[in-house]
C-alpha cells in the first residue's frame, strides 16, 4: 500500500468535517510514539491506553481549535502530557502519595546483575521524578529540540535545558557504579 | 565555573544546543576532571540506550477501541439529549450548563411535588387532654375558686 502523502494539515482539515479516514492516518502516524510517552510516564499499560484513547476523543473532538500550521505533533503531545498530569494526580488521591514514587523494590542496581539493557534503562526511566522524565523522553524518543519541548510542556527552553542536565545527572547517579565494569551502549 | 555549570554545558552539547566556546571551555575542563568525564560518558552511553529502546506499540483491542471514535462520536451526536441542547443553544443561545441546571431544578421541583401530593399523615393519634381552670375571684368578700377547688 502506498503511503499517504498529505500532511498533517491536510489531514486535520478533512478532520474538521468530521472524517473519520483522515482520523485513522492521524492515529496510524501518532499512535505510537504517543503509547510509549504514556506508558512510560504513566507506568502502567492500562492506564496509558485510556491515555492514548482520551488523547484521539480529544483531537477528534477538538481539531477546529488547532489553528497554528504545523502544531499538531506538539498539540497531541501536549494534550497527552496533560492527561497524564491528571490521571496520576486523580490515582494518587486514590492509591494516596505513594503512587508517584517508583520503588517497587528493585533498583537498577540489583537489576543490573541480570536483566538486559532496555530493562534497566526502562526501570532506571520510572524512578525518575516525572519533570524529568517526560523532557528526556519527548528530546530522546521523540528527538523535540528545546524549543519543541517548550512548546509541549509550557517551559521556558533554558528550564528545559536545566531540566533535562538534571534528568541525565539523575540517571547517570543510578547507573554509574556499573558504568565502568558495562557499558550501556 | 563549576562541575554543576560544565556538565550542564556538556548536556546541552549533547543535544546540539551548546554555544561553541562554551562546549570549548567544557572540553579543557574534562580533561582533567574524572567525574566530568564520567558524567559524560554515562550520558552518552544513556542517549544509545533509551534511543535502541523499543517502542511499545497498543494492543489490537486498544487500536480498534480508539479507529472507533469517530463512528461513536457521530452516533452520540445524533442521539435525542445532544441534538435538544445543540437545537437550544442555537435557537435560544442557552447555554448546556445553564440548560443542564434549568432540567436538575425542574426534577427537583416536579420530585417534591409529587411528594407532597402522594405522602401519608404517619402523626399517631393524639389523645387530646384539655385542661380548664377558672381563676379566683373574690366577689363581696366572698371567695370563688374553679370547681374542683376545695372549700
Amino acid at each position: 500500500m502506498a503511503p499517504d502523502t498529505r500532511t498533517d494539515d491536510q489531514l486535520l482539515a478533512e478532520l474538521c468535517t468530521g472524517s473519520a479516514d483522515a482520523f485513522g492516518e492521524l492515529y496510524r502516524r501518532y499512535r505510537i510514539p504517543l503509547y510509549a510517552f504514556c506508558i512510560r510516564m504513566a507506568r502502567d499499560q492500562d492506564r496509558a491506553g485510556d491515555l492514548l484513547h482520551d488523547v484521539f476523543l480529544t483531537l477528534y473532538r477538538s481539531a477546529a481549535t488547532i489553528r497554528e500550521p504545523g502544531a499538531l505533533k506538539f498539540w497531541l503531545f501536549r494534550v497527552a502530557r496533560n492527561q497524564v498530569l491528571m490521571s496520576t494526580r486523580a490515582a494518587a488521591e486514590i492509591h494516596g502519595s505513594e503512587f508517584e514514587s517508583a520503588g517497587d523494590g528493585e533498583t537498577p542496581e540489583t537489576l543490573l546483575e541480570s536483566a538486559e539493557r532496555s530493562e534497566i534503562l526502562r526501570h532506571a526511566l520510572s524512578s525518575l521524578k516525572a519533570e524529568y522524565r517526560e523532557v528526556l523522553l519527548l528530546r530522546e524518543e521523540e528527538g523535540m529540540s528545546y524549543a519543541e519541548i517548550a512548546r509541549v510542556t509550557g517551559d521556558s527552553e533554558s528550564s528545559v535545558k536545566s531540566r533535562l542536565f538534571k534528568a541525565r545527572r539523575a540517571l547517570a547517579a543510578m547507573l554509574s557504579p556499573r558504568l565502568g565494569e558495562r557499558s550501556l551502549r | 565555573m563549576n562541575c554543576d555549570a560544565y556538565q550542564e554545558t556538556l548536556s546541552a552539547f549533547l543535544d546540539g544546543n551548546s554555544r561553541e566556546e562554551d562546549a570549548a571551555a567544557a572540553f579543557g575542563h574534562m580533561a582533567g576532571c574524572e567525574e566530568c568525564r564520567m558524567f559524560f560518558r554515562s550520558a552518552i552511553d544513556l542517549q544509545h540506550g533509551l534511543r535502541a529502546m523499543s517502542l511499545p506499540e497498543p494492543s489490537a483491542k486498544l487500536d480498534r477501541r480508539i479507529r472507533q471514535i469517530p463512528s461513536r462520536e457521530k452516533a452520540r451526536k445524533e442521539s435525542w439529549p445532544v441534538r435538544l441542547a445543540g437545537l437550544l443553544r442555537r435557537r435560544f443561545a442557552i447555554p448546556v450548563p445553564a440548560l443542564a441546571g434549568g432540567v436538575g431544578l425542574l426534577f427537583i421541583a416536579l420530585g417534591f411535588s409529587f411528594w407532597l401530593l402522594t405522602r401519608t399523615d404517619t402523626v399517631p393519634e393524639q389523645k387530646v387532654i384539655y385542661v380548664v381552670s377558672a381563676p379566683t375571684v373574690e366577689v363581696y368578700g366572698v371567695r370563688t375558686s374553679s370547681p374542683d377547688t376545695q372549700h
